[in-house]
């Protein structure tokens, strides 16, 4: 377990700064404590300064899980959010789509979402925009990246896409091995 | 017949005048006259009109006689008028009815006629050159052929040229046709297609079947077409497998919704015909044009801002989870589409309703012509099948819904929901009967499919296999006897067994839980319970949880009773009212405790046990009732000794749970085996010791304590064994077997609990009293099966000792509860927490909530060492003290299994043994062993502890630099991302809105300085200083007239009359704020004379204004710190309006000229007496003088007049000479 590289930070902070912006800025800059990233077999977790002490007693090659994951690297160093950053992302997300109740079941299979499945976009979505996706019942879904813009949603035929799937909340039992 | 215009009448005509007049002329038929009248009403002008049958003679006669004479006061002016309007309409419709009467005459015939009689035949004149005219007709020439035709005049575009044209001149171009004699006509030109008798050849030639009257379709068989429409898409959609499926589903949904009318086109083949289902679109379309707009509205999306407002964290807050299950519950009835979590619900529904249209389906088909016969028998397969798809698609949407987010109903919710049910269910139960009495064939009805009827069907006792159907992914939901230990339970769902607890009145999701976690405890006692079962006569667990709600309700009667038993024992003070008050709440805390800990939760098992057994065994609650009236009487010997017996008991289980020794030993015995078994001999003796003590200190007697010793121990035994009895054969046995040691055990226990309830005291008072009202409860009924009649009079003395125990104890309580109000109140925010984690997790918190409430509890145990004064007990506590620590400290960290809350109560950290510093003292006192001898206090903890605690801190300060290092790294990585201005907490703060209006100065804040006022005290001067300087004034030469004078202006300057001399005097203020005082002298000493007058000058200025009885040569020393201000003030408020002084100007002026008199005046006098003035007069003043005079007669008022007399005369000559002169002044201007 260590901190992140500057680079790492660097990636890491572009993929969140799609999703909830210079919001950011509080998931760092916590009033309640101080909060930090580590990096730990790739994977990127999001802990209390707290928790981060408890978590020197164990050895490197134990410690499965601490704090929350945002995301791992991948091999070309890329960052890839994961499904269990959603609870901290989710109240700071700048756009957001609400899914149909009928299609919801079909994003939480791994499905972009259509237009069709559609219910509520928040306006000025850009083309490409991370987007937290919420039931129509305002429960988080996942992430998502809009494919296309608040305007051409409303254009387009039902079956286009609109969102690209990026994860769900079905990953947590799709993936259940593999999330940290 | 003539109409006149007969103008000039005069007012007096009347139209019979006129009638009269006119008569001679010729017969008047109709006399109008019309009065022309101004805005006023007054006549202005008269005129009339006649009609008169009148000769042109007659007429120019009648002129020649009447016009322009005077009749009756008007010159008459006849005229020819026209026709009046009516006539002439009626005479033009007149000529229209003539006209019409009239036999019309066709210019055309005339045409032929005359045509005919110039010889032409059928526009031919044979044997006529083209060109000729024909005799008569200007327009008609003969043309080519014979043929006679029209010249035409035509109108040449652009110009206004009109061409004739004459077609004979152009014959050369016309034709003859060939005439044919078989002229068809148009309508006969069709060509006739030959054919048999086939209907195509039919069709072809027009001649189509009669149309058949097309089939009548009701709504239902619409909407039965709809759904069959949905189901036949989602089977679709199921066998293919595809995910859409709900989506499908929806849209059929959505179709039910509207009015179950949908345009839908679709082809099936086998149950309509083509025509038919366009028919119905068709119909459709008609009907509700206003639904597929919607329909198109639907599939707009919604489109928000960015501050869209998330409405409930329903996937955050867990505590709010009720509040969104109630949400969610009234948005199933409005927006079902929004709502995830209903889809199945919804879905479900609607196929019953499917099912039950699908009935008609086949009903209505025979009904249909004979040609669509077959084609119905199809559809009834057809339909068959749709159920066996039905049935698949149940099996699929289990699958589906086994991978569902799915929100967990609580009972309440859907017992909402079941009477919900029950209303659609009366309602379909209507329609049902009628259509399976029309369709024995139709397919029986399935009940289970809609939740509702599940529940119904769950309430009735109905037949589970739906419900296992429907939850099959409910673990062991259905079956309640499967359970067995609370570790499955707790592993086990919980919304599961939330939806299977019978809770009768809805309540909230909370009291729910509670219900289920005394359920689950009745469950872990297993054996326990079906012993106890079988005591009580219950039958089922059910049943008895059902009845729990009776037995909290007994138990609160019987609160009261015990509290007024409590009463009645003889002590009627503070403490049994809040026994009572505290006993009516006894079930809620209670079940709080169940839910906040695992702890609290066991010691209530037993007590609702044994309260239901109270209940059933009331006779012994109602003997200790009738008990009371004697006890009341405050004697204590009873007549009949088991009843007073029972009263004694109760006293002294009262006394007991007060003290709080052995009291609790009843409530133990079930949970606390093994920490009985954990605690050890030695420990147990000491205990006994202890309480040896204290009873020795209440008896005073040896013999005497042997034998309530023995009484309570055969007691508490009989207790366990009665208890045992009902609860566990092997606890029994195990009690039974330590008989004396078990006793021992007990009371060690006992002991044990009494450091417990100490402990629980600072939790809550209440919670305290509560449990021992609970144990006396408990005591209660056991105490009645002892027959130990020879204990009475041990009872007695031990009663008295123990109330006197009891005082002391409620003195010490009134003292806590005081003190701990505050946390109580604190505490029962805590204690609705709810935790669903396992016991060593619970546990875990029980301590993590309690060590904080340490600090009180010990204040209260140095109370009551205070109270007692006794060092034994001091000695006893502290012995416990440490016996609790020992285990303590190593039970702390260790995760207890299976004992109780009050067990490990007494493990929680004492104040002292707090933090670092107290683990080592604990370790220091481990070391020692128990002996109190060498007891080791916090004194023998040593400084070396805290460079520890530092080389500790140095650690964690650099872990936190390097944290906050790291921090603003990552912030600053990510201000370059963003591109913008991020700075941690700091831009914050200095962006904060600053409200000028609230700020205050606040002294102690440093920036706050600049607010201040800077005071610049003039420099002490030394005393020499002061002298020097009081000898230089009286060193002044006598202030010379004109300088004095000079003091009169400054008067002016200071006050800012000119601006020129505020200029100056600025200057001088400047040099003076800038000069000290010592320079002043200085310059002084250097120039003595000239600098020494100005200075003069300013101080007499300035007295001059104020201080006006001082003399100048005193007020120089003493007022020199007032010049300055002074002036300052001068300079600030007269500069800073400049208006002010405009318009004071012209006054200041006139003072000016006045003071300048008076101070010329005065010049010749004193100057000291011109100092004794008032601010703007001083005495003697002339104006003052002069002022009277204005208002007093210098003259007589005689002579007045006589000079006023004389003057008159001449003022008024030169009166009258200047207006002559002002005259003759006029004059020539006018003229020129």
């Amino acid at each position: 377990m260590r901190p992140l590289t500057d680079e790492e930070t660097k990636t890491m902070f572009e993929k969140l700064s799609k999703y909830i912006g210079e919001n950011i800025r509080l998931l760092i800059d916590r009033p309640d404590g101080t909060y930090c990233f580590r990096l730990h077999n790739d994977r990127v977790y999001y802990m209390s300064e707290r928790i981060l002490k408890l978590a020197t007693n164990i050895s490197r090659d134990k410690l499965v899980s601490v704090g929350t994951c945002f995301g791992k690297f991948t091999k070309t160093q890329k960052f890839r959010l994961h499904i269990t950053a959603l609870d901290f992302l989710a109240p700071y997300a700048k756009f957001k789509v609400w899914v149909k109740p009928g299609s919801e079941q079909s994003f939480l299979y791994g499905n972009h979402i259509m237009k069709s499945g559609l219910g509520r976009i928040t306006e000025n979505t850009a083309q490409y925009q991370g987007v937290v996706v919420y039931s129509m019942a305002d429960v988080p879904l996942g992430f998502g990246v809009a494919a296309k813009t608040t305007q051409e949603c409303r254009m387009v035929d039902p079956m286009s896409i609109v969102v690209f799937h990026q994860a769900d909340i079905g990953e947590y039992i799709r993936s259940e091995d593999t999330l940290t | 017949m003539k109409r006149l215009y007969i103008g000039g009448l005069g007012h007096t005509v009347s139209e019979k005048d006129l009638k009269d007049r006119f008569g001679k002329f010729g017969d008047v038929s109709d006399v109008e006259i019309v009065t022309r009248k101004d805005e006023n009403g007054a006549p202005l002008k008269r005129f009339g009109y006649i009609n008169i049958n009148i000769t042109d003679a007659e007429y120019k006669r009648c002129v020649g006689i009447l016009n322009k004479s005077t009749w009756k006061g008007g010159t008459l002016l006849i005229q020819l008028a026209k026709e009046s309007f009516l006539h002439r309409l009626a005479e033009e419709r007149q000529q229209l009815v003539e006209k019409a009467k009239a036999p019309k005459i066709i210019p055309q015939e005339k045409l032929v006629d005359s045509f005919k009689a110039a010889g032409v035949e059928n526009f031919h004149m044979k044997a006529a050159v083209p060109g000729t005219e024909i005799p008569g007709h200007a327009n008609w020439v003969v043309s080519k052929f014979g043929r006679v035709l029209p010249v035409v005049n035509l109108k040449g575009k652009g110009k206004n040229k009109v061409f004739k044209y004459d077609p004979s001149k152009h014959c050369h171009n016309i034709k003859r046709l060939e005439t044919a004699d078989d002229v068809t006509s148009v309508s006969k030109l069709t060509w006739e297609i030959k054919g048999g008798d086939d209907e195509i050849s039919k069709k072809r030639r027009g001649e189509f079947p009669k149309q058949k009257p097309c089939p009548k379709r009701s709504k239902i068989d619409l909407s039965l077409f709809l759904s069959n429409l949905a189901q036949r898409n989602a089977m679709n959609a199921a066998a293919t497998g595809n995910k859409n499926k709900v989506a499908i589903q929806q849209n059929g949904l959505s179709a039910v919704k509207t009015g179950k009318q949908k345009s839908v086109c679709v082809f099936d083949n086998d149950s309509d015909s083509e025509d038919e289902i366009r028919m119905l679109v068709a119909q459709e379309h008609l009907r509700n044009p206003k639904q597929t707009s919607t329909e198109d509205d639907d599939d707009n999306l919604e489109v928000v801002g960015d501050d869209f407002v998330v409405k409930s964290n329903a996937f955050w807050g867990g505590v709010e989870q009720d509040d969104v299950k109630t949400s969610l519950l009234t948005s199933t009835k409005d927006d079902e589409e929004y709502d995830s979590a209903d889809t199945d619900e919804i879905l479900t529904r609607r196929k019953t309703q499917t099912q039950a249209e699908s009935a008609p389906v086949t009903q209505d088909s025979p009904t249909e012509s004979s040609k669509n016969k077959s084609s119905s028998e199809s559809d009834e397969g057809s339909d068959e099948a749709d159920d066996e798809d039905d049935v698949s698609v149940d099996s699929d949407y289990e699958a589906m819904m086994g991978n569902c987010y799915r929100l967990d109903l609580s009972l309440a919710d859907l017992e909402q929901l079941a009477k919900k049910a029950e209303v659609i269910s009366d309602d379909e139960s209507v329609e049902e009967p009628k259509e399976e009495a029309k369709t024995p064939s139709a397919p029986p009805k399935k009940t289970g499919n809609n939740p509702e009827d599940i529940l119904a069907s769950l309430l009735v006792d109905d037949t589970p296999e739906k419900e296992s159907k429907k939850k099959k992914y409910q673990v062991n939901t259905v079956s309640l006897p499967a359970f067995i230990g609370t570790k499955d339970l707790f592993g086990g769902p919980e919304p599961s067994l939330k939806r299977l607890a019978p809770n009768i009145d809805g309540e909230s999701s909370k009291r729910l839980k509670q219900d289920l976690k005394l359920k689950e405890q009745s469950i872990s006692e297993d054996t326990q319970s079906s012993n106890r079962l079988s005591q009580q006569k219950l039958s089922t667990l059910n049943i008895q949880r059902g009845a729990k709600k009776l037995e909290s309700k007994a138990s609160t009667s019987e609160d009261d009773s015990s509290s007024e038993e409590s009463e009645s024992s003889g002590d009627e003070d503070v403490f049994t009212s809040k026994t009572s008050s505290a006993s009516q709440s006894v079930v809620p805390e209670t079940e709080l405790k169940t839910v906040s800990s695992n702890n609290s939760k066991t010691p209530i098992k037993p007590n609702q046990t044994k309260t239901s057994r109270s209940s059933s065994s009331g006779s012994s609650s109602e003997e200790s009732e009738s008990s009371e009236d004697e006890d009341s009487a405050g004697v204590l010997t009873s007549k009949t000794p088991s009843v007073a017996q029972s009263v004694k008991t109760i006293s002294k289980t009262q006394m007991k749970s007060v003290s709080s020794n052995n009291s609790k030993t009843p409530v133990k015995p079930n949970q606390t085996k093994t920490s009985r078994s954990s605690s050890s001999g030695s420990s147990s003796e000491e205990s006994e010791s202890s309480e040896e003590e204290d009873n020795a200190k209440v008896l005073t007697s040896k013999t005497s304590l042997a034998t309530p010793l023995a009484r309570t121990i055969p007691e508490t035994e009989l207790k366990t064994v009665s208890t045992n009895n009902s609860i566990k054969p092997k606890q029994t046995k195990t009690s039974r077997s330590s008989s004396s040691d078990s006793s021992s055990e007990e009371s060690e226990t006992s002991d044990d609990e009494n450091s417990r309830t100490q402990t629980k005291d600072s939790k809550s008072a209440d919670s305290k009293s509560v449990q021992e009202n609970v144990v006396s409860h408990q005591t209660v009924p056991h105490s009645t099966v002892i027959d130990a009649k020879k204990q009475q009079q041990d009872n007695q003395k031990r009663l008295a000792a123990l109330e006197q125990r009891q005082k002391e104890t409620e003195q010490q309580k009134k003292l806590i509860q005081g003190a701990l109000s505050n946390v109580d109140a604190a505490k029962v925010n805590k204690s609705k927490h709810i935790v669903f984690d396992s016991d060593e997790d619970d546990e875990e918190e029980d301590e993590t909530t309690s060590r904080p409430e340490q600090p009180p509890t010990n204040l209260k145990k140095s109370l009551f060492e205070d109270d007692s004064g006794s060092d034994e007990d001091q000695q006893t506590s502290m012995l416990e003290e440490k016996k609790n620590n020992k285990p303590g400290g190593s039970k702390l960290f260790d995760s207890e299994d299976e004992d109780d809350g009050a067990e490990d109560e007494q493990f929680q950290i004492k104040p002292q043994f707090e933090g670092k510093a107290g683990q080592k003292l604990m370790e220091l006192q481990a070391s020692f062993g128990t002996d109190s001898r060498f007891q080791v206090d916090s004194r023998f903890l040593e400084s070396d502890a805290e460079p520890e605690d530092q080389d500790e801190a140095a650690p964690e300060e650099d872990a936190d630099k390097q944290l906050l290092e790291e921090k603003k790294k990552s912030l600053d990585i990510l201000q370059s991302i963003l591109n913008t201005n991020i700075q941690p907490q700091n831009t914050r703060k200095g962006k904060m809105f600053k409200d000028v209006s609230s700020l205050h100065y606040d002294p102690t804040q440093e920036e706050h300085t600049a607010f201040e006022a800077k005071t610049e005290e003039p420099k002490k001067e030394s005393k020499a200083a002061r002298r020097k300087k009081r000898i230089e004034a009286e060193k002044l030469p006598e202030v010379s007239k004109d300088v004095y004078f000079d003091i009169s202006v400054d008067l002016k300057e200071v006050f800012g009359t000119s601006k020129e001399n505020q200029d100056k005097k600025e200057t001088v203020s400047w040099d003076k704020e800038a000069e000290d005082p010592e320079d002043i002298m200085k310059h002084m000493e250097v120039s003595f004379t000239s600098n020494a007058e100005a200075n003069e000058d300013t101080s007499g200025g300035f007295k001059f204004s104020f201080f006006g009885e001082d003399t100048a040569v005193e007020t120089t020393t003493k007022t020199d710190e007032y010049k300055i201000e002074t002036v300052k003030g001068a300079k600030f408020s007269w500069q800073a309006d400049p208006r002010f002084q405009d318009s004071s100007s012209d006054e200041e002026e006139v003072d000016e000229v006045e003071e300048d008199q008076s101070a010329s005046n005065e010049i010749t006098e004193e100057p000291t007496t011109s100092k004794k003035t008032f601010f703007f007069f001083y005495q003697n003043d002339e104006r003052l003088k002069e002022g009277p005079g204005m208002f007093c007669r210098s003259v007589k008022l005689q002579d007045q007049r006589e000079a006023w007399e004389e003057k008159r005369t001449s003022l008024r000559e030169e009166c009258r000479k200047k207006h002559r002169d002002a005259k003759r002044r006029q004059r020539p201007s006018l003229k020129t």
